[in-house]
Order: structure tokens, then C-alpha cells, then sequence
């Protein structure tokens, strides 16, 4: 069985990441942290009065702060480059920003919110889609660390060859 | 007003465009295979780089070189793959000959009938409507075509960057890594902030260029695959049922000239490495040999460390010689020449005159490092031993035993190679037997290397003993003019 999967080239296709490896980390953490201010600027400018559904239910101005604090909070942790388990922790809490973020963009067009039943299926939203591209881009940039193609500040390769 | 319609000879080219973009997608993937490492400085200090494209670690404990660094790729994405470096450049310089002669005529035909209209912005609203165009896919819908043209303000801006920006910057970052450019123009490889920077913004064009193809396809499925390509096909919007399957069997013909192109390289190289490199030799000869090294580069600029390709002489007789600092050594140089001669080591440093160059060195890997060289500059030598009016290259036989000293490579058998006469007589051709001021280290070559700066490394011939003046170089090894270009299919002439 195992050489069937090997021969279908599924395995190889997989482990392809395996082969590229970056030596970046301050680009690295510099993009992080911007996406993720650009996914908090996006809250605080529905927070302030630019969301299109005026007026909002509270739990959502409650949202988008808690969203906007724990983005700011995610970004500054990255940068904390005297303890790893804070920059560790930065990267994790802005990826389950992003996640959420995510999460509820796609339930608010499709199941709905409650009190927000205009937003289902409104996906012609500029802002909201570029929130989402922001959002995925997170994913994606600490997808590449974990899986070691990126390293992210302070950490460094130690190539020697 | 020119109307912005799909004349023939624009899709033709478009077309053609495909084939050529993604035969030198492959090719370019494969020579990339061979040093999987992207640098900034030019000394490629093995740690430093800011990418690797590898699972290999090298050891700390024992000398290799950069052939065991090679990576081999999978013929999916790489030309033909299988490490098979040759093969790659011979596909990527025909392919870009004929990409150039291409993209040449595309612009004449572009400004000659008008057609440059639908890529070259004349308004600063573009930009604005650029923006919109922005908003409004992100809406997820389509924006409108500007007023007569064939594309969105977005698009053209795309379109116009693509061809009249990406494009050139992809050939100009390619030239910028040919030594025999490098050599001449130092100041040119230095504008793109020096030999390894123009390697890496080179990497980052395929990186645009494979973006640019992603969008694309995704920009034609979502305004409609059988509208557009009967536009880039029958030239209107018309047998939508027949352009869908025409657009298919186009890319799938693209799809056989790709396996095709891949097979004919992994069974016959031989022969590839003859019918391309004909094309690609009479363009190098061309436009790159006229070329002279004229490189001088700061004390300051000198490589810490100089990585190494092929490993010394592993005989008893070598390292004897070595011990005793080369006094035994003896260097014969005779053929087609009216005085044959020998030199010991100490005979040639008396021979007076020796010259000292800093200069790149570039390997045909894609490693670079800056070095200062001294020895004996050939044209001296030629004018010792006086070759005869027929001879035409030059021989440089080495003490390598490739099959006994390099064990991974692919071949076996004395190392050689041949330069033609014509490049000996370069002010920075050198027979050197120092490097960076000392002794020439056993690893670079002792105690006798050539310098040709106008050509790649693996022609710099190491642990040199005898210099032979041919007519023909048809009967030596395999016949193709080197070690290299007999057991790995390298060419001859190595200007880029």
C-alpha cells in the first residue's frame, strides 16, 4: 500500500515545502506584525463609525475591540525578542485572531448574526474581503514558520554550510 | 483610433509567449537546483544565505565541494530535472534567444500598427480606475473595460508591467550573471547591487512571472475561458464550442514539446547539448566573446572564504609534490608551437612580470566570490613558446584523476579543458599560482590554475601540468572541448 502512495507522488507532493527554507525573520515578523495591524485598523475603523450597518448590536463594537486589542497585543509580543515564549505566544494569539476574524466574517454572510441578518450573502464588500486576504495571509505566514520554511525574530538559521 | 482588436500576429506571439515562459520556468528552476542557495553578497559565505531550496547539509569535518551541494529536482518542475545542469542552461539560453527575437517583434509589431494603445497608459486616471477595478474584484465582480479597449484600467497597468518592465528586468538581471559582462562592464553587475543580488532579483522576476501566470488564468476563467481564448485564437467571440477545445489542444501541444523536450534530454543530451548549443554558441560568440575583462576590484572587496569545486589530486605522486612545495612539479607546454618548453614553479615566478587581479569569479553553479589572483599572464607564455599559425585552442591537462578524486561525478577519466587561442591573449588571461597574495592553495588548483575572467569557473583549469596548442580539439576525451562538456554536457564557450 505504502508503495502505491509513494508511487502516486502524493507523499512527495506533501513534503515539497521540505525543500524551501527562508532566512529572514526580521521580514518575517515585519510583515506579520503589519498584517496584523491592518487587521486590527480594519475593526477600529468599523468601531469608529465606518461599518455599514449603523447602528450595530453591542456584542459587536465589543468584537471588534476585543479584536483590535488582541491584535495590537499579538503584534507587540512578536517583537519581544528577550523572551521566545512571548513572540511564540504573539504568533499563536494572531493566529487565532486571523481564525476568528475568519470565522466570523463567513457566519455573519452565511448563517448570520443575530441582529445583522443584512450582512448574509453580502460578500460584495471591498473591505471585508481584503480583511479576510489579511487574515489568510496571517494563517499562511505562521503556517510557514511552523512548519520551519520561515523563521521569525529573534530566531535565526544556523546554516553553517 | 487604432481599434484594439487580436490580430493575428498577436496571438501567434501570445502563444509562443506560453512555450517560451514555461520552457524557461523549468530550465531556469533546474540551473537554480544546482546551488539551491540565494545570497545578497557577492562572496556567498556558505550560512549567509536568505534562501535554500534543499534537504542537504553539508559536513564541518571534511572538504566538499559545491557539486555535492547539487540538488536534484523532479521533472515536473524543473527541465529536464535529475540534475542535469547542462541540459538546463542549453533549454534556458535557447529558449531566451528565442524569447528575445520574440518579444522584439512584439514590440515592433505593438508600435508599428498601433497596438500599444491597449498596454500603455496615457491618462493618470488610469490610476484611480485602477483602484476601483481593485474594490470591485474584491467585491467579487467584474469591473467594466475601459471605453474601446480590450481590458479593465487594473489589467493594463498588469499588462504594461509585464511586458515593458518584468520582462526586460528578467533579461537584464540574467546578463547582469554572465562573467563575460560582468567583466566588462563591472559597473553594470554593481547597479543591481552585485552578481548575487542580480541572482536573487532574478528569482524574485520568476516569482512575479509564475504570480503573474496564477492571476492570469484565474482573470480568464473568471471573465470566461471559451470568450477569451476564442478571442486569442479565432481572434473574436465566436465558435465558443471550437475555441474551448482549440485552447486545449494548444496547451496541450505546449504540454508534448515540455515531455518531449524533457525525455529528448534525459535519453540523448548528446545531442541536445549539439543542436542547441550550435544556436546558442554563434549568439555567444556574437555578442559576448568581443568582451574583455577589465575588472579591478578594492582590496576591500576580496571573499573571506572561496568555495571549492572538484577536489584535488588524490595520488601519492600529488601529494608529494605538495609536501615539498611544488619544487617537482614540472609544467610542459608543447603541440602546434615553435618552442616547446618546461617550467618548474620557481621558473615561472622568474619569468618575470607577474600580474595581480582582483576579479568575480563566477561558477557555472550560480556562486560567485571575489578574489585576488597572481601569476604569469599567457599572453607572456604564448610569446615563448610561439604557437604555430595552426593552431587554433589551447589544451589545459590536469593532474585530476575525475573517476579516482571526484567519485560522485558523473564521468571519469583525466580532467581537461580547452580555450580557444583567440581568449589567451586577454590582458586577464593568467596562469596563476597565487591567490589572495600567498601560494595557491592545494584546494584552488596548486600549484598551477588558469584565470580567464570573460568565461565561467569550470574553465579555469586546477592542478594544471601540461599546456598543449591543437588545430582541433575533436579527438581529445569525447570530443566536445573539455572534460565537463564531455561527461556533463556543459558548453564550450562559457560567457554566460
Amino acid at each position: 500500500m505504502s508503495t502505491v502512495v509513494r508511487w502516486t507522488g502524493v507523499p512527495q507532493l506533501i513534503s515539497f515545502y521540505r525543500y524551501i527554507a527562508f532566512n529572514v525573520p526580521r521580514v518575517t515578523t515585519a510583515v506579520g506584525i503589519a498584517v496584523l495591524l491592518g487587521i486590527a485598523a480594519i475593526r477600529l475603523y468599523w468601531l469608529v463609525g465606518g461599518f455599514p450597518v449603523s447602528p450595530y448590536p453591542a456584542y459587536l463594537g465589543g468584537y471588534f475591540g476585543l479584536l483590535v486589542a488582541m491584535a495590537i497585543l499579538a503584534a507587540a509580543s512578536m517583537v519581544v525578542g528577550s523572551a521566545p515564549g512571548l513572540v511564540r505566544f504573539g504568533w499563536v494569539l494572531g493566529s487565532v485572531v486571523s481564525v476568528a476574524s475568519i470565522a466570523m466574517y463567513v457566519t455573519s454572510r452565511t448563517v448570520g448574526l443575530p441582529g445583522l441578518p443584512q450582512l448574509v450573502r453580502w460578500w460584495d464588500y471591498p473591505i471585508g474581503s481584503f480583511a479576510m486576504v489579511l487574515a489568510g495571509l496571517f494563517v499562511a505566514l505562521h503556517g510557514s514558520v511552523i512548519t520551519g520554511m520561515n523563521v521569525a525574530y529573534p530566531q535565526r538559521r544556523d546554516w553553517h554550510d | 483610433m487604432v481599434t484594439l482588436d487580436y490580430p493575428a500576429w498577436l496571438r501567434i506571439e501570445h502563444w509562443v509567449n506560453v512555450l517560451f515562459v514555461t520552457l524557461l520556468i523549468r530550465s531556469g528552476i533546474e540551473i537554480l537546483g544546482t546551488h539551491p542557495k540565494l545570497y545578497w553578497r557577492d562572496d556567498s559565505k556558505p550560512g549567509t544565505e536568505w534562501a535554500r531550496f534543499t534537504r542537504k547539509t553539508m559536513p564541518t569535518d571534511k572538504l566538499y565541494d559545491t557539486l555535492d551541494e547539487e540538488e536534484s529536482y523532479s521533472s515536473f518542475v524543473s527541465l529536464p530535472g535529475h540534475k542535469k545542469l547542462g541540459m538546463g542552461r542549453h533549454w534556458h539560453f535557447f529558449t531566451v534567444i528565442g524569447w528575445m527575437l520574440t518579444g522584439i517583434a512584439y514590440y515592433v509589431l505593438l508600435f508599428v500598427t498601433g497596438q500599444w494603445h491597449r498596454y500603455i497608459p496615457y491618462s493618470w486616471s488610469i490610476f484611480p480606475e485602477a483602484w476601483n477595478d481593485i474594490l470591485t474584484y474584491l467585491s467579487f465582480k467584474l469591473p467594466p473595460l475601459l471605453p474601446g479597449e480590450p481590458l479593465d484600467a487594473i489589467q493594463k497597468l498588469a499588462y504594461a508591467a509585464v511586458i515593458f518592465l518584468l520582462a526586460p528586468f528578467q533579461i537584464l538581471t540574467g546578463a547582469a550573471q554572465s562573467p563575460a559582462i560582468e567583466a566588462q562592464f563591472p559597473w553594470f553587475v554593481q547597479l543591481w547591487g552585485g552578481r548575487q543580488s542580480a541572482r536573487s532579483l532574478h528569482f524574485f522576476g520568476l516569482l512575479a512571472f509564475i504570480g503573474f501566470i496564477a492571476v492570469h488564468l484565474a482573470m480568464v476563467v473568471l471573465w470566461g475561458w471559451p470568450q477569451l481564448n476564442a478571442l486569442m485564437i479565432f481572434g473574436q467571440v465566436r465558435h465558443l464550442g471550437w475555441a474551448l477545445a482549440a485552447s486545449l489542444a494548444i496547451i496541450a501541444a505546449i504540454v508534448v514539446v515540455h515531455i518531449a523536450a524533457t525525455v529528448w534530454s534525459l535519453k540523448s543530451p548528446r545531442t541536445v547539448q549539439r543542436v542547441l548549443g550550435f544556436v546558442i554558441s554563434r549568439a555567444r560568440l556574437m555578442f559576448l566573446r568581443p568582451m574583455v575583462s577589465r575588472q579591478h576590484y578594492p582590496r576591500s572587496a576580496l571573499s573571506a572564504e572561496h568555495r571549492v569545486n572538484g577536489k584535488p589530486p588524490d595520488s601519492d605522486e600529488y601529494k608529494v609534490m605538495a609536501v615539498h612545495h611544488f619544487v617537482d612539479w614540472k609544467l610542459e607546454v608543447g603541440g602546434l608551437v615553435e618552442h616547446p618548453m618546461t617550467f618548474t614553479l620557481s621558473e615561472l615566478r622568474a619569468l618575470g612580470d607577474k600580474q595581480t587581479q582582483r576579479v568575480l569569479h563566477n561558477c557555472i553553479q550560480g556562486w560567485s566570490s571575489v578574489g585576488e589572483w597572481s601569476g604569469v599572464p599567457f599572453r607572456h607564455l604564448i610569446k615563448l613558446v610561439k604557437p604555430l599559425p595552426q593552431a587554433r585552442y589551447i589544451c589545459f591537462l590536469t593532474m585530476q584523476d575525475t573517476g579516482r578524486d571526484e567519485p560522485s561525478a558523473e564521468g571519469t577519466g583525466q580532467f581537461y579543458e580547452v580555450l580557444d587561442l583567440s581568449l589567451a591573449g586577454h590582458p586577464q588571461c593568467l596562469l596563476a599560482y597565487e591567490m589572495n597574495g600567498a601560494p595557491l592553495p592545494i584546494k584552488h588548483g596548486a600549484p598551477l590554475r588558469l584565470r580567464i575572467e570573460t568565461q565561467v569557473g569550470f574553465k579555469m583549469a586546477k592542478w594544471i601540468n601540461r599546456i598543449e596548442f591543437v588545430s582541433d580539439y575533436h579527438a581529445i576525451g569525447q570530443g566536445m572541448g573539455g572534460w565537463r562538456e564531455d561527461n556533463v554536457y556543459f558548453d564550450k564557450d562559457v560567457e554566460i
